[in-house]
């Protein structure tokens, strides 16, 4: 490190003094011959630029010889003048529908022409992401850019939200895309990662993107492929979010203060379909003690009967909305201000923004804290510096858990609540157990279960006691310097980093049903990453024709965390959670850090400001990988040839009928290292030895402690993984903007994977550590954007159509392996499976089939029979599809986003439940006569025949249908339309509010998750999944809690 | 300019990334490990699997338990679907922690060999029960790590392997010098006398599964007994002790606890063993099971393989899931039934009187273990008729077979080699609606070996008897 300092002090000495300046001034105005401020004004084949102050002017030294001025801002066409002897150019901006001359941040915070990128890149504007506004930022890009799906996982307040660019890129591990804030990579865990965490009662946490505050964003940009981002290291192979906060602005103030609220209302979007006709019991015989909807019809129960209390009563009623009058109405409020404002000398931002949110499971609750600051200032004329810290404090109490296997599973007990109980009873009663005499025989405990025999808890008892709290205090953010050694040279040192802790919580009360004794769990989580970055930009005009740019960069990159967990169970006194007070403490600890140094390089070409080449190259050194073989390069090339400003004369570019196009292509190698600390053979202090069913043997025991021999074979001659793609897209523009065409094709392999592979666990171990496996993705993202309306009134109608389709292809294996089991949800009796020649599938035990596919019918019971483990569908969608429809008149916007997934499956355990217990709707069809279920009976012959027995009973029926028998009823088609989001804006016109202090107010109105137009699958929102973010994996719902309907407001002013 | 830079950059971070870094060396885990520390955890995973895992679908497949159709199991098609991580744990987190436990303890100085044995005694009855659920299985490829794809060996051969395995561990006991001792012995707390009875004792019951198919098994079973030295008390029974503290609790217990909220309404009486009691006037009755919620006091419904339990039906006894009860590897009145069929058998010598008096010894022991009085069992062991050579096959298997109501693995072999196919005793049918025409005689490969081994056996059915099943 010291020699690299000696070295870059050096290379600056030797290139000071170079050069004479003089400086240039003027005004830019617009065609209406207003001021634009903030028009960058940069020197042709350099990066020395300025931006335009508030009132239009500017002023920028420039080396003696310098030749041109560029000037651009979006929605007018760039301007090129000669600046000659001229100390003051004045320049008039013309009118740019096509919006060439986009700037978009890419690689380490460079800022570049999107003309001249050969990938393929997404903005929104902070301004859209303040509109609406979600509690996670991702939501908020749902459906609005091409070849990025944003999956919701649930309806918990704070919830994780999945995002996926272009498919997924590993057999073994998660294909999130690396978040990239002002240059730095943030963490964006959720440490939920194991699948006991999740499968059995596991809290969806959130992911830390979620932190981000939409309110401190300038812009977003989506860099898609491995070839925009090759200089972020090997993370960006999944792609990269690149988010640019807010800076100070020159205004007409020296101070701009921004408020804005929002307010918004959640509400469960849909709840399961419930008969209302049959009480609980056992195959028409009424029995209160039953948690189903299996007895006899309501209506034929005359008294005297004991009903679910053990009271004696005359008749029984039903209950039709318990699941809906369950759920509350969530409120949330945002509220932010910002303080800001520029000079020439330096600029500065102060924003605080604050959340409250209450979900829609009683009693869960967010609060979230952010405070943004961001400075920056010019030291001198050659030296410029700036640092900015976002601090974000998060709070949650009561959300819920999901998945299974633990008596707490809010979403489990409602589907197994018979219909003829009370749930407002429920809640009346939770407080009062002891006015509540439990009939002889009968073991329960009103307030603490739902039934007589003391099996189901009540939720609200579990709402009320057995609650998850977390907090995250996270700081994250940086300082730079940079320094221009020369108009042409310029070195810039950036220090950033990321770090967080987080504690969290999860109780549960003694007497609690399933764990009578009471326990809690404690989990304190410290991550941190560390990044230092030191590069040198070269900006040189070769020729006329040719200009060079070329950034040289050396990066340091740490991670670390630590975590450590204590179980605690058996309490000696109710409700007091200390570690002192249990009979139990099971501690576990963990800590891992990682390094990577790399140098890179990124070296532009310009020709004729139309056609662009651009290659990078990065070599890494990775703490992670073997000494010997820690060290890997990576190249990418990539050109972009805009057609029209090479050929203006062309006479359909004449005529404005082609206004834009450009061509683009790329190809990326991406190598990547490995988990840390996964080299040696290893032996691990074992906390709990388990089986399946979760009562782990906790050590010590009987006072032994005990040491397991890693179960993964540690890999011999291991190589870094590689990723390679290409892409080739075109941007077209046609009747000056009016119609826009944005379509990529690309094709991803991801090779030499670091997997631990299943080996036969009769070996001793159950995988080895290898390089090996393919996973191909291909695809085409295409973004057709029409202006079908725009009058001269200022009525105008823009319609974005966005479509992706992503082949995702498990290319192989390794030898002699036929699949390779990448979430085992044992407890689900499914899996996520990956298979060479096919994608990502859900597989489960499916119903014995003849030859011809019909499914064969047990002569005797007239019941399917499970048969083998077979694939039941895709767990990617075939395709989806993004409408934004928007339509502004005088200030007023109109928005609306429907979203459309066509293919892939979703298995719900939701369903099976409530059909499974004769409380979905369907199961009370046709007074439950037995009818003949369609399919073959085998004969003695082996031939097959139609079946003719009805089934033995609509109970059996569809008891077998249940997911631990067959999971293949319950696996659906995951296609629909849903109306995503609506939102009206209005800017109050200027003339309105001239008179007051405010500068501007703007109004809105906004709901999201509004309706499901179209779903094939019964009961629940397709969207939901409980995987989260960090296990491979989709359409797997198991206890979800229902998502939410978003109905808002919002206030935005500025003074 | 920027070559220079390139390489500059270069030279200086190549020369510095992590060589003799210890970025890398894992600091959650270790590079060496005592073996006594792998053998309680070996330990403790095959008692758990062996005492919840494999207890639950084995008992029920078998109609040892009846499900009642309470639990999500569906008991009458041999349902498996709950024997999910028995067969992987079995090799990884017992025999392959035995393994690594018996190359350190080989490779100090000096060699810890009452380790080695303890670890090879229990590799062997791990092996053994292995092969009995599943048949032919891997063994002298397994769990080394050495070889990829490891093969199935024949069930005889595996079998033959752990009394191999048995007399090379008692070879090596030298009961006045330590092995793995208390805490981490947590079976006999390193009574290396003990383990010996042990050995011989497991020695004389994998013998006893090979008997009906290797004739030749009977004389080493009379030289085994000859010899002495095997279990001879209930205090040298081999138990893996519970305590009753969180997370130290017997998993039959934790079962009740965690899904039911202690109310044991699980597993229900079943018909085969009840009548069987019933015939036999065996007051173990009450003692195996409780009455149904709303049946009346000593009222005991059982329930068929296929039938729905009732608010009536009758329930394995709670007394029985305690816990703080051990599981329980081998006790002293299996010992004593074994030494009465080989005497019965002819194996040891001393005819019918000797056999009866082990019988009745041994009954006697399993009466108390279950909780019957001491006077109670008496008299219901004085009254079993005496062995004769029609009776003592069906007299002696019905006790043995009762003898291990709460030892499924142990029960399912018992049950199988009780008498030839279809005369097994006591007497079940083929519940209505099983997938196959026989009751079931194996466990199927679990599909994680099927897919990653080319070597797993295949086409074979769930009625299809075992080698040893004759």
């Amino acid at each position: 490190m010291k020699r690299l300092l000696l070295f870059l002090v050096a290379l600056g000495m030797s290139l000071l003094g170079w050069g004479q300046s003089r400086t240039i001034s003027g005004k830019v105005t617009s065609p209406e011959n207003e001021a634009v401020p903030g028009v960058n004004v940069l020197l042709k084949g350099s990066n020395v630029g300025t931006a335009t102050k508030v009132d239009g002017t500017y002023q920028i030294t420039v080396p003696d010889k310098a030749g041109t001025l560029v000037f651009s801002f979006i929605g007018y066409k760039t301007a090129e003048v000669e600046i000659g002897n001229k100390t003051t150019l004045n320049i008039q901006l013309e009118a740019d529908l096509v919006n060439l001359n986009e700037v978009v941040v890419t690689a380490n915070a460079i800022v570049r022409e999107k003309k001249e990128l050969g990938y393929a890149v997404s903005t929104i504007g902070g301004s859209e992401l303040v509109k609406a506004r979600d509690p996670n930022l991702l939501n908020s890009m749902a459906g609005r850019i091409a070849g990025v799906r944003i999956s919701q996982q649930s309806g918990t307040v704070g919830g994780s939200s999945r995002v996926m660019i272009r498919g997924a890129n590993s057999i073994s591990s998660s294909s999130e895309p690396l978040f990239v804030v002002d240059g730095m990579p943030i963490s964006n865990s959720s440490f939920n990662n194991s699948e006991t965490d999740i499968v059995t009662g596991g809290v969806d946490v959130g992911n830390r993107a979620g932190d981000l505050n939409p309110d401190d964003i300038e812009t977003m940009t989506v860099l898609k492929g491995a070839a925009a981002s090759a200089l972020y290291g090997s993370r960006a192979r999944n792609g990269v979010i690149v988010i640019t906060t807010k800076r100070g602005k020159e205004g007409a103030k020296k101070m701009n203060v921004t408020v804005n609220s929002s307010y918004r209302t959640d509400n469960v979007l849909r709840v399961p379909e419930l008969q209302t006709e049959y009480a609980q019991g056992n195959l028409g015989v009424y029995n209160p003690q039953l948690g189903n909807g299996w007895g006899p019809k309501i209506s034929s129960i005359t008294g005297p009967v004991r009903d679910y209390k053990g009271e004696t009563v005359q008749s029984l009623q039903a209950y039709p909305q318990n699941w809906k009058n369950f759920f509350v109405t969530g409120h949330t409020m945002i509220n932010s201000v910002s303080l800001d404002g520029a000079t020439e000398q330096g600029d500065y931002r102060i924003g605080y923004t604050n959340l409250r949110q209450t979900g829609t499971v009683p009693g869960s609750e967010l609060n979230r804290n952010t405070f943004a600051i961001n400075a920056g200032k010019k030291i001198t004329d050659k030296l410029t510096s700036r640092a900015w810290v976002n601090y974000v404090r998060t709070t949650s109490d009561g959300r819920p858990q999901q998945g299974s296997n633990t008596t707490n599973i809010i979403a489990t007990i409602l589907a197994g609540l018979p219909v003829t109980v009370d749930i407002n009873e429920l809640k009346n009663n939770l407080f009062a157990p002891a006015t509540q005499a439990v009939p002889a025989g009968w073991t329960g405990d009103l307030a603490r279960s739902i039934d007589l025999n003391g099996v189901q808890n009540n939720p609200y008892f579990v709402t009320t006691f057995n609650r998850f709290s977390n907090s995250v205090d996270r700081v994250y953010g940086g300082t730079s310097l940079s320094y221009d050694v020369a108009p042409w040279f310029n070195v810039t040192g950036r220090v950033g980093t990321d770090f967080f802790t987080e504690n969290r919580r999860s109780v549960t009360r003694k007497g609690t049903r399933g764990r009578l004794n009471g326990q809690f769990e404690t989990n304190d989580i410290f991550e941190r990453e560390l990044q230092t970055d030191i590069l040198g930009t070269v900006s040189r005009k070769i020729t006329d024709s040719w200009s060079f740019k070329g950034i040289v960069g050396h990066q340091f990159n740490q991670r670390t965390i630590r975590r450590s967990r204590l179980l605690s169970e058996g309490l000696n006194i109710d409700q007091l959670y200390t570690f002192a007070n249990a009979q139990s403490n099971v501690p576990s600890n963990f800590f891992s850090r990682r390094e990577i140094f790399g140098v890179y390089g990124d070296f532009s070409f310009d020709y004729k400001n139309y056609l662009f080449l651009n290659v990078t190259g990065r070599n890494d050194w990775s703490s992670t990988l073997p000494v010997n073989n820690n060290s890997y390069f990576y190249p990418s090339a990539s050109v972009s040839f805009v057609l029209t400003e090479a050929f203006p004369n062309l006479g359909i570019v004449k005529n404005d009928i082609l206004s834009y196009a450009k061509l683009r292509a790329n190809y990326a190698n991406v190598g990547s290292d490995e988990d840390p600390y996964q080299l040696s053979f290893t032996y691990n202090p074992l906390t709990q030895a388990s089986d399946i069913y979760t009562f782990n043997i906790l050590y010590p025991i009987g006072g032994a402690s005990a040491f397991g021999a890693t179960n993964i074979l540690p890999p011999t001659n291991l190589k870094p993984q590689q990723q390679t793609s290409y892409e080739f897209g075109a941007e077209l523009k046609f009747l000056g903007g009016r119609i826009g065409l944005d379509m990529t094709y690309y094709k991803t392999l991801n090779y030499d994977q670091i997997i631990s592979i299943a080996v036969p666990q009769t070996t001793g171990y159950s995988a080895r550590r290898l390089n090996v496996g393919e996973i191909s993705n291909r695809g085409l993202e295409a973004m057709l954007t029409v202006t079908p309306l725009k009058t001269r009134s200022g009525l105008r109608w823009d319609a974005a159509f966005n479509f992706n389709r992503n082949i995702n292809r498990v290319e192989s294996l390794a030898p002699g392996l036929s699949e390779f089991i990448t979430t085992s949800g044992d407890g689900f009796g499914i899996f996520i499976v990956a298979r060479p020649g096919e994608t990502f599938s859900i597989q489960g035990v499916g119903w014995l089939r003849d030859p011809q596919g019909n499914i064969i019918i047990n002569p005797t019971t007239g019941l399917r029979t499970p048969g083998p483990r077979k694939v039941l569908g895709s767990i990617y969608p075939d395709w989806t599809l993004g409408i934004n429809n928007s339509f502004s008149y005088k200030g007023i916007d109109f928005n609306f986003l429907i979203d459309v997934r066509k293919g892939g499956v979703i298995n719900s355990q939701t369903v099976s439940i409530v059909r499974g217990s004769g409380l979905a709707a369907e199961t009370a069809v046709n007074n439950r006569t037995p009818f003949v279920d369609p399919g073959v009976i085998r004969n003695a012959d082996g031939s097959f025949s139609p079946n003719t027995t009805p089934v033995a009973s609509v109970q059996q029926y569809w008891s077998q249908l249940d997911n631990s028998v067959s999971p293949e009823n319950n696996v659906f088609d995951g296609s629909y339309t849903k109306l995503r989001e609506v939102r009206v804006a209005y800017n109050l016109p200027k003339s309105w509010i001239s008179k007051t202090p405010f500068g501007n107010i703007s109004l809105g109105v906004e709901g999201r998750n509004l309706w499901i137009i179209s779903s094939k699958v019964p009961h629940i929102d397709p969207e939901a999944n409980v995987l989260g973010t960090g296990l491979i994996g989709e359409g797997l719902e198991r206890g979800s809690i229902p998502s939410s309907r978003t109905i808002g407001g919002n206030l935005r002013f500025t003074f | 300019m920027k070559k220079l830079i390139i390489v500059a950059l270069l030279a200086l971070s190549t020369t510095a990334c992590f060589k003799d870094s210890d970025i890398n060396v894992d600091p959650n885990r270790s590079t060496s490990v005592d073996p006594a520390l792998l053998f309680s955890g070996a330990a403790t995973q095959f008692s758990l699997l062996r005492v919840a895992e494999l207890t639950w679908p084995v008992a029920l497949m078998n109609q040892m338990w009846a499900s009642g159709g309470r639990w999500g199991l569906s008991q009458a098609q041999y349902d498996q679907t709950r024997i999910r991580s028995a067969w992987g744990r079995t090799y990884t987190d017992v025999l392959k922690n035995l393994n690594v436990a018996v190359d350190i303890a080989q490779s100090s100085q000096p060699v810890n060999k009452n380790a080695v044995a303890q670890c090879k005694i229990l590799m062997a009855f791990a092996y053994a029960q292995t092969s009995l659920l599943w048949g032919d299985i891997p063994f002298t490829e397994a769990a080394t790590g050495k070889v990829d794809f490891p093969k199935f060996d024949k069930q005889q051969d595996v079998l033959n392997g752990c009394v191999a395995m048995l007399d090379e561990a008692l070879g090596l006991i030298d009961v006045n010098s330590k092995g793995i001792v208390a805490p981490n012995d947590l079976y006999y707390g390193g009574d290396m006398a003990k383990w010996r009875k042990f050995a011989n004792s497991l020695k004389m019951r994998i013998l006893f599964s090979m008997v009906d198919a290797d004739a030749s098994k009977g004389a080493a079973i009379g030289q085994l007994i000859a010899g002495g030295n095997m279990i001879s008390s209930s205090a040298d029974a081999m138990l893996y002790k519970y305590f009753n503290q969180p997370g130290r609790q017997n998993p039959r217990f934790s079962f009740t606890a965690i899904f039911r909220g202690g109310v044991q309404s699980d597993w229900y009486c079943s018909k085969p063993v009840y009548d069987l009691l019933v015939s036999l006037k065996d007051p173990r009755i009450p003692y195996f099971f409780q009455p149904g919620p709303d049946a009346a006091a000593n009222e005991f419904i059982a329930l068929n393989s296929v039938e729905t339990y009732t608010t009536k039906s009758a329930l394995v006894n709670m007394n029985l899931l305690k816990a703080d009860l051990p599981e329980v590897s081998f006790s002293y009145s299996e010992q004593l039934l074994f030494e009465a069929e080989a005497i019965a058998r002819g194996f040891a010598p001393g005819g019918f009187d000797a056999a009866t008096t082990k019988m009745r010894a041994g009954v006697k022991e399993s009466l108390v273990s279950f909780g019957v009085p001491t006077a109670q069992a008496d008299a219901y062991a004085a009254g079993l008729p005496v062995l004769t050579t029609a009776n003592y096959k069906t007299v002696l298997a019905q006790q043995q077979y009762l003898d291990l109501f709460m030892r499924p693995i142990e029960g399912w072999v018992q049950h199988r080699r009780s008498g030839a196919v279809g005369q097994e005793i006591p007497t079940m049918t083929t519940p209505t609606g099983a997938p196959v025409a026989g009751l079931i005689r194996r466990l199927l490969y679990r599909s994680e070996e099927v897919n990653s081994n080319p070597n797993t056996p295949s086409g074979l059915t769930l009625d299809a008897p075992q080698w040893f099943d004759k």
